[in-house]
């Protein structure tokens, strides 16, 4: 543990010998493409398919009569009640958005699909449109479920803000509305079905991060026992979010390939995910800050207001609880009051793409915080520093997880040279350029709850590790064979690792919220301390030494003088018990990763173009099984946070049509766009698990946007943007400094 | 896709053959533009004549002076190719910065130029250049060619089969890309060439276009200050997602003094 080993997943990815879900073709299986709405909002008026279905190759076109009576997909009421719209598989009465699927044709082959979809005649009378959540929460009702179209609706507060705003020295504002974002994996969203009429079983192959709860909720929506469902995530090509859920979709396949008896894929095309898949951020916020003449944080104040789409997916409610719970983040602002609303609008829905309302709310906060110190004058690093929480020791009984943010910003003082830069940064503004600093801390917590695995001492001396904590191209495999090969004293080569299976695997959460380490490997490591102690025990017997004194390595078991052996292989066939732990592990309580961010960046005058100079990135996410991995993690949070601040957002026009349709106008971040990164971590252990680890998979897009923009905020001073949108593209940029020059 | 007959002739006579008397034919170069447009259904030829196995149409050279690039050579092999580089650095640099390395190992000439994107870089390069489009009929002047959005001078039964550009005494490209498509908001070609100054504009409009106040200006005074106040009309420009008319209008003026400070 705690060493870079690398991917043992990339030997075959990398050879393109991984086995993603368009791989797989089983014999005799069908394409399944859906017909989707073409307008965001309206009524159905006809729909006819008779003259696809007569195409040759066309197997079936199923419709809204072939999923009614079938169930609902559950939203997870998280931190408190929820109102979902209905869950619609396929609609024939009205449309709610662009892209929800009406039908699906089933074909022998993706082209006489394709040629089918053309055929069928829908026709839509449309309705006006309610996109922005603010236009939703004035709007009319779309759905009598959801009164007010209000979904959820959270608040958090302590002490009096209001009284602490009314004696404040100094109060600032911000007012921000976050880029709508598409979490674009490299590979889609797919689902394969097999339907073994027989045994009455459904096979599910899909692309998700979570294949328990797929197994259950699609069991349940189908009608069917759990049992009579297995779900598996073979090589997945990236998630962000995105896969977290079951999708309408993923019903209709199970539904064609159970009515047909047949195997049925879909794969949806890069369009498809863009205009269907779920969408990250997308809130309007506003906030206000008190302080006091020395820069103390008095209260906070803040406001969400989250779109959510037409539809919930099952974490649909997270964004708005992150957003607003995790609020005074890092610092210590004993009065508070935070609100945070979401509304279903005509658009896709909205998931819980990285980061899930952590990054809107550190944005949020630390633009306050910048405004503030331009406000008193002072450093916003010093500013930073007198109010962030102390440091504690934290306590494993009772789930309080330690922290340490003083430390990241004396180390970011100290790696960036601080005073040093800020001098040269002021030369260089003295000197007519357009330069500016962006700091950010920001914090990430990492789940709750239980997670299972199951280690075990196989015949042929492998020692085999499942986990319900799934993979998504992280390179858990080789984070969780560490593990567990520390605990047992072998190599990683000797652990395999079971994940993505619900037939092989125990029942367990999935790879979200940054707490598959933090829990999934803290199961793990659990279940094999117990493993390993029944194999000391059996091996103690053969090898007649006290349990305790048995010693292990690479080859086998040993008594304490090593003059007695016994190899893993021989431990398995000669022991008359397994040597097999499975356990559900409860987390003590929820871990929090945490950092800080530095970023240097400059705006062409001309243009308007930013560019990233400089990023410092210090992350403290506890103990770090494997810190290359760590690392990666850190790097694509940050390149997904640099697109988010500067390139990315999807674009809906006032009839609801989206303008960003596919990847040329899209704009995702490339390597060129990347500055350098200077990477630093720090290794707080959390008290609130055996590892101590913390989360870092959805870090980099939390602490980059708020550097990267604080930085180019500060670089564009004196002028100013009274409303922040990102991204900050270089039309926005050359506009501000158009109007500052007038 | 559709379905669709597919060519491969290994002769210009024979894909001129190959073109007619068909329903509606269409040439395939790289396929880079061709192939997605395809694969989307929204094209739907009913024959496609690949011209990669003629080996004649790939490739640079010497004719008189000039270059002559052929309209199979893809933009990387015209980025790498030695005597673009010695003879127009800045046709090599114009190269070097379309798309990504993918679309420029595919991506050709005589596809990129027949096919006539308003966002395109080689339009610039061939009207600031002064080039001439030559074809299995006739030759064509850069400025005739292009003449509107996606629209050429070409008839149905014609195909490129090289660009000859003459060598300027200096040129240089500057190109504001856009950031998702890495095609140009706007690009600015300027060249000092035997018949004067040329300042070619791409991006901005719905073809290529010369700015001839700019032309003049520089001709007089050959420096970046020259053309920093002159502005070209907003109203004519495109507006889009990535760039409005009028910020677009503005990086005509910024593009081409970047253009003229690299000519030096
Ligand atoms: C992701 C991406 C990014 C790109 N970025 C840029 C960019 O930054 N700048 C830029 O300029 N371009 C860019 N392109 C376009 C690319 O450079 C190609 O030049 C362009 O796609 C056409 O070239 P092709 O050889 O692929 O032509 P094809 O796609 O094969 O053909 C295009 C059209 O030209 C016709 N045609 C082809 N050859 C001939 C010929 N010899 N005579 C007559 N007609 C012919 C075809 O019939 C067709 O109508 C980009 C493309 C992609 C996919």
């Amino acid at each position: 543990m705690g060493q870079p080993l690398r991917r043992r997943e990339d030997a075959a990815l990398l050879r393109g010998q991984g086995h993603f879900i368009d791989d797989h073709a089983p014999p005799g299986c069908l394409h399944l493409v859906f017909l989707r709405s073409p307008l965001a909002r309206g009524r159905i008026t006809g729909l006819d398919c008779a003259a696809a279905r007569a195409l040759p190759g066309v197997v079936a076109v199923l419709t809204a009569a072939d999923v009614r009576g079938l169930g609902r997909l559950p939203v997870n009421p998280i931190g408190g009640p929820v109102q979902p719209p209905p869950f619609p598989i396929l609609t024939d009465d009205s449309v709610q958005a662009l892209g929800q699927p009406v039908a699906a044709v089933v074909a022998e082959t993706f082209s006489a699909a394709l040629d089918a979809l053309e055929q069928i005649d829908l026709d839509i009378e449309p309705l006006p449109t309610l996109l922005t959540p603010t236009a939703a929460l004035a709007g009319d009702s779309l759905y009598p479920e959801v009164p007010g179209n209000l979904a959820v609706e959270r608040h958090y507060s302590r002490g009096d803000a209001r009284a602490a705003f009314d004696a404040a020295a100094v109060v600032v504002e911000a007012q921000i509305c976050h880029p709508r974002l598409a979490p674009s994996s490299l590979e889609p969203r797919a689902t394969l079905a097999q339907w073994d009429a027989t045994a009455a079983r459904l096979t599910l192959w899909s692309g998700t991060q979570t294949p328990h709860r797929l197994r259950s909720d699609m069991a349940a929506i189908l009608g069917l026992e759990p049992e009579q469902v297995q779900a598996i995530a073979p090589d997945v090509g990236g998630a962000f979010g995105l896969k977290a859920s079951l999708y309408p979709e993923d019903v209709v396949v199970a539904q064609a390939a159970r009515q047909l008896g047949r195997p049925v894929k879909w794969v949806a095309s890069r369009g498809e995910e863009l205009l269907s898949g779920t969408h990250g951020r997308g809130a309007e916020s506003r906030g206000t800050l008190a302080l006091d003449r020395e820069g103390r944080m008095l209260a906070l104040e803040a406001d969400f207001l989250f779109p959510l789409g037409y539809w919930m997916p099952f974490s649909g409610a997270v964004p708005a609880w992150n957003a607003a719970r995790i609020l005074p983040g890092p610092y210590a602002i004993t009065d508070y009051s935070v609100t945070s609303r979401a509304v279903i609008t005509n658009t896709a829905p909205l998931g819980i793409y990285r980061g899930a309302g952590r990054p809107e709310a550190a944005l949020l906060l630390e633009r306050l915080v910048e405004e503030a110190a331009d406000q008193l004058g002072m450093d916003p690093l010093e500013l930073r520093r007198r109010n962030l929480a102390p440091s504690q020791a934290g306590d494993a009984a009772s789930g309080r997880d330690s922290s340490d943010y003083q430390a990241l910003t004396t180390e970011l003082a100290a790696q960036s040279d601080y005073e040093t830069l800020r001098a040269e940064i002021g030369q260089r503004r003295n000197r007519g350029e357009k330069v500016g600093l962006g700091l950010s801390c920001y914090v990430e917590p990492s789940g709750q709850g239980w997670e299972s695995a199951r280690v075990s001492l196989l015949p042929d001396g492998c020692i085999q590790a499942a986990t319900g904590s799934s993979a998504q191209g992280q390179g858990r495999e080789t984070a969780f064979a560490q593990i567990v090969a520390q605990v047992f004293g072998v190599t990683p080569e000797q652990v395999e690792v079971l994940h993505g299976d619900t037939a092989r695997t125990p029942a367990g959460i999935g790879a979200l919220a940054s707490r598959s380490t933090p829990i999934g490997g803290s199961a793990l490591l659990l279940a094999a301390r117990n493993s390993r102690e029944q194999a000391g025990r059996q091996a103690a017997a053969l090898l007649d030494c006290e349990p305790e004194a048995v010693l292990t390595d690479e080859a086998g078991l040993h008594s304490s003088d090593r003059d007695a052996h016994v190899s893993w292989a021989e431990l398995a066939r000669k022991s008359n018990d397994a040597c097999e732990s499975e356990i559900v592990y409860e987390a003590a309580g929820e871990a929090w990763g945490f950092g800080a961010c530095l970023a240097v960046a400059t705006i062409d005058q001309e243009t308007g173009a930013a560019r990233i100079e400089r990023l410092i990135y210090l992350d403290d996410a506890g103990t770090l099984v494997n810190p290359l991995l760590a690392e990666g993690q850190i790097h694509g949070g940050i390149a997904q946070g640099l697109g988010e601040a500067l390139l990315e957002r999807l674009v809906y026009n006032e009839e609801g049509e989206l303008l960003t349709g596919s990847l040329m106008d899209y704009a995702l971040p490339r390597a060129d766009d990347m500055p350098a990164l200077q990477l630093g971590h720090h290794s707080t252990p959390s008290p609130c698990n055996p590892l101590g680890a913390r989360g870092l998979g959805e870090s980099g897009s939390i602490g980059a946007p708020p550097a990267i923009l604080n930085a180019l905020l500060d670089a564009l001073k004196p002028g100013k943007l009274p409303i922040l949108e990102p991204p900050l593209s270089s039309e926005t940029l050359w506009r501000a400094l158009r109007k500052e020059q007038e | 896709m559709y379905a669709f007959e597919y060519h491969k002739p290994s002769s210009v006579e024979d894909a001129v053959a190959a073109l007619s008397g068909k329903d509606d034919p269409k040439i395939v170069a790289g396929g880079m533009t061709l192939l997605p447009t395809m694969k989307q259904r929204l094209a739907a030829p009913s024959d496609l004549i690949d011209l990669g196995g003629i080996a004649k149409l790939v490739g640079v050279r010497e004719d008189g002076g000039a270059l002559a690039v052929g309209a199979m050579t893809t933009h990387a092999a015209v980025a790498g190719n030695d005597l673009v580089k010695s003879r127009i650095p800045a046709l090599a640099n114009l190269a070097e910065g379309i798309g990504d390395p993918q679309v420029r190992n595919r991506g050709t000439i005589g596809g990129s130029v027949a096919n006539a994107d308003p966002a395109a870089d080689y339009p610039a390069g061939l009207v600031g250049l002064g080039a001439t489009v030559v074809t299995n009929k006739r030759e064509i002047a850069a400025d005739d060619f292009f003449t509107g959005l996606f629209e050429t001078a070409l008839e149905e039964d014609e195909l490129i089969t090289s660009v000859r550009f003459p060598v300027p005494q200096k040129a240089a490209y500057a190109k504001f890309a856009n950031p998702a498509s890495r095609y140009a908001i706007v690009g600015v070609f300027v060249a000092q060439t035997d018949g004067g100054i040329r300042v070619a504009v791409t991006g901005a409009k719905g073809s290529v276009f010369r700015v001839a106040e700019m032309e003049q200006a520089l001709s007089g005074n050959f420096s970046a200050d020259a053309v920093a106040g002159i502005k070209v009309p907003a109203d004519e420009m495109n507006g889009d997602l990535h760039a409005s008319a009028e910020y677009r209008a503005h990086l005509v003026t910024v593009m081409a003094k970047r253009a003229v400070a690299a000519v030096g």
